[in-house]
């Protein structure tokens, strides 16, 4: 008997992963058709799960639909694999899977994150699942779903360029932070997410396949191996990355993604990666 | 003097060649009244020629000028016009846009009504077919202003508005204009007559050297003597018919007697 | 030569015929106006060219191309490229909660301009010429007055120099000295440009002022076309001759 059994005992009535398997066959067709048109969002019957929706249940339902006995899964909120909401993610899987979990991002076949791509290099094959609060890059300059269709369809991104030149008009730069919208393939525009800019410039022709999962906007879309993945930019106002105030106060990189934590100065956001950097596990 | 109601051969070298010209007025708000207006009008007009129309007021002398311009729309009959750039052209049939080419350059009209054209000053109302036509902005300026200093154009009005001006400056503008697209075809109503002597010396001789230079001219003039000087020959007019044509001399005593 | 040809162009919203059977050409560099009362048709035909509307029946040819039968993203770009519209209230061709410079730049993002320097200083260029100071280039476009508003739609529909412009009663919202000034700016950028334009006014004056050729609408159909002169000194269709009748 699976633990799974074991522990269920006479309640045993979930399947491997919480998903029956006909929701899983679903959700892996739309995923694979999403990976066959990159950037582009495609539509899934998103289930309930027991956390709410704006928590990762689609990155959640991504994960669970993915993951096998062989895999050993990561989970990280903001670069941080001991945050309240990885562990409880996390926790989820393994009670409803038994998979082996681990903070090593190269060790990992799985990895779910919330609006953070580690900076520790991932193992090669290994998917990473980012877990998205709004997957419509367009929402920004147009609310009608009708309209932002048909701008899709029709690669007319008109009125986003327009909202970067005005910004660069008014502010002398573009202002945006986070889901900097980023041409795909040079035919689809894509929200990445809340990853920092620091993190968007990783994706261009990136070895791994990363999958976007939106429980509450019932999407989910894909960047498969080798994609270009080009941010929005001027020529005059090129993208840029942040920079951080000081290399990290605890393991001295300057290359990491760092955000500055009051009292304690600038810190790697990915914290197993710092962590590894100084030779702690 | 010749006999009229024979419609004249017109030589291949005519510039134009009217044949058989009617006109014919319908008045739809007055339930279809029709009014005849020119009635089985020929004539010819070679290059160097100036053919002066006469005729008592209403005769039909402006309604030619118009139909040959196509100001208005004759209602048959032929007007073969030896254009530089298309060849031969009916005027009464050739298509607008033909017609509006042809009035940009190789035809000029001029109208007994002073219109002044808008909020325009005098010397680009003059370049407007110019630089319609290519010509440098500078080098059209220049042009203009040099015609509206030969009709005596006070220089200070170079840059005034027609709308603004007396009869008689409108009309030295309207001729300038009409003259500075060098044209081979002159349709002049009355273009001489709010002007005083002196600056209607300097008028005729600008139309005198455009027909010396090789333009064909019709003209309808107020003041005889003008005829008798600057045309080689005269027709007369009545009830929209060719009543007589001969010599300007000849034809002046006809409308006199 | 022709640079539009429309033929046998109908258009019907349910049981209303609005335009039937309209057919003309507009040949580079000329400008035709097309003058008619209210119910005529003549806004219907420029939306039909302008493919705002999908005409029922008849073609539209631009430099040979058939308009009507077009995909979305050839719309798009003939109306970026080929063909420029002023509609008489500048809210249609405008967005009036971006600035004055962003509309402009709007259309020269959709022609893949990517430098920001250049397109602001193309946008300031074009505002110019359309006599509008470049200090006001960052404003809204709702603070922008009604003649303002129509300078900076002609601004915006000449920004990629189309060889075709579509005047929809340019003036007709405006006070009479304010359509006296645009006016002008069209010959002006006509001359300027040889752009070729159709112009639709009910207003005899705005066709006698700017059109070498016309064609006259009534209830949907052409009843009279014909050297701008010759309509209007010498109409020959009997609402033609009740129309320069009427005229104040």
């Amino acid at each position: 008997m699976s633990r799974l059994g074991e522990l269920a005992g006479d309640a045993t009535g979930y399947s491997f992963a919480f998903l029956d398997e006909h929701t899983k066959r679903e959700l892996r067709r739309r995923t694979l058709k999403a990976v066959a048109l990159p950037g582009y969002q495609v539509a899934f019957g998103s289930r309930e799960m027991p956390l709410a929706r704006g928590w990762g249940t689609g990155g959640i339902q991504l994960t669970l639909s993915l993951v096998g006995p062989a895999d050993v899964v990561k989970v990280i909120d903001q670069g941080d694999d001991a945050s309240m909401n990885a562990v409880n993610i996390r926790a989820l899987v393994t009670k409803t899977t038994g998979v082996r979990t681990t903070r090593d991002a190269g060790e990992a076949t799985l990895i779910q994150t919330r609006h953070r791509i580690p900076d520790s290099p991932v193992r090669p094959g290994a998917i990473v699942v980012l877990q998205v609060p709004f997957p419509e890059p367009l929402r920004l300059v147009e609310p009608s779903d009708a309209v932002t269709r048909r701008m899709h369809a029709e690669r007319d991104y008109s009125k986003m360029w327009l909202y970067l030149y005005e910004d660069i008009v008014r502010y002398g730069r573009i202002s945006l932070s986070y889901r900097y919208p980023c041409m795909v393939n040079g035919t689809v525009l894509m929200d990445p997410t809340p990853i920092p800019r620091h993190d968007v410039a990783k994706l261009h022709q990136n070895p791994t396949l990363y999958l976007f999962g939106a429980g509450r906007e019932q999407r989910v879309y894909a960047l498969p191996p080798y994609t270009d993945v080009v941010p929005l930019d001027f020529e005059d106002h090129p993208f840029q990355t942040e920079r951080a105030g000081a290399p990290c106060a605890r393991c001295g990189s300057d290359t990491s993604y760092r955000t500055e934590v009051p009292g304690q100065g600038w810190l790697c956001s990915d914290t197993a990666y710092c962590d590894a950097r100084l030779g702690v596990s | 003097m010749s006999d009229l109601g024979t419609s004249p051969a017109g030589s291949a070298t005519d510039t134009l060649t009217v044949t058989g010209l009617h006109k014919t007025f319908t008045l739809h708000l007055l339930g279809g009244r029709r009014l005849p207006a020119l009635v089985d009008v020929s004539l010819s007009v070679a290059p160097g020629e100036l053919v002066a129309v006469l005729g008592a007021s209403g005769s039909g002398k402006s309604t030619l000028l118009k139909c040959l311009s196509r100001t208005y729309l004759p209602s048959g009959g032929s007007a073969r016009y030896r254009s530089a750039r298309y060849g031969p052209v009916d005027l009464v049939s050739a298509p607008d846009e033909l017609m509006v080419a042809l009035r940009g350059g190789e035809i000029a009209v001029v109208s007994q009504f002073l219109h002044a054209v808008p909020r325009t000053p005098a010397d680009l109302v003059v370049a407007e077919p110019l630089l319609r036509n290519g010509m440098d902005r500078t080098a059209a300026r220049d042009r203009a202003r040099g015609l509206l200093a030969r009709l005596l154009l006070p220089e200070a009005l170079h840059d005034g508005y027609p709308s603004t001006f007396s009869g008689g400056e409108r009309q030295r503008v309207n001729l300038a204009r009409a003259m500075a697209t060098t044209p081979r075809l002159l349709l002049l109503d009355e273009p001489t007559s709010a002007l005083d002597p002196v600056t209607r010396e300097a008028a005729k001789a600008l139309i005198r050297e455009s027909v010396a230079g090789g333009a064909a001219a019709i003209g309808v003039f107020h003041d005889l003597s003008t005829v008798e000087e600057l045309a080689s020959r005269a027709l007369l007019i009545e009830r929209g018919r060719v009543a007589a044509e001969g010599k300007p001399a000849e034809i002046v005593t006809v409308l006199n007697g | 030569m022709t640079l539009l040809a429309v033929r046998g162009l109908t258009k019907r919203y349910g049981g209303r015929v609005a335009c039937t059977d309209v057919s003309f050409e507009v040949y580079p560099g000329e400008v035709l106006g097309i003058v008619g009362e209210s119910g005529s048709g003549k806004s219907t035909v420029l939306q039909c060219i302008y493919l705002e509307t999908m005409a029922d029946n008849g073609s539209i040819t631009l430099d040979g191309e058939e308009l009507t039968t077009v995909d979305a993203m050839r719309r798009r770009w003939l109306r970026s490229f080929r063909m420029g519209m002023v509609h008489q209230d500048a809210a249609r061709g405008l967005d009036l909660g971006v600035s004055a410079g962003g509309n402009i730049a709007e259309r020269l993002l959709a022609a893949d301009w990517r430098h920001a320097g250049r397109i602001r200083a193309r946008g300031t260029e074009l505002l110019s010429r359309v006599e509008v100071a470049a200090d006001r280039v960052d404003d809204l476009a709702s603070a922008y007055s009604g003649g303002m508003r129509q300078r900076l739609q002609l601004a915006k529909a000449m920004a990629n120099e189309p060889p075709l412009l579509l005047l929809d009663e340019p003036t007709s919202s405006l006070d009479v000295h304010v359509q006296a000034a645009i006016l002008d700016l069209v010959k002006e950028l006509h001359a300027q440009t040889g752009v070729a334009m159709v112009v639709v006014s009910h207003d005899l004056g705005v066709i006698r002022l700017l059109a070498q050729r016309t064609l006259v609408m009534y209830r949907g159909r052409v009843v009279e076309s014909g050297i701008t002169e010759q309509v209007l000194e010498d109409p020959q269709d009997a609402y033609t001759q009740l129309l320069v009748a009427s005229s104040l």
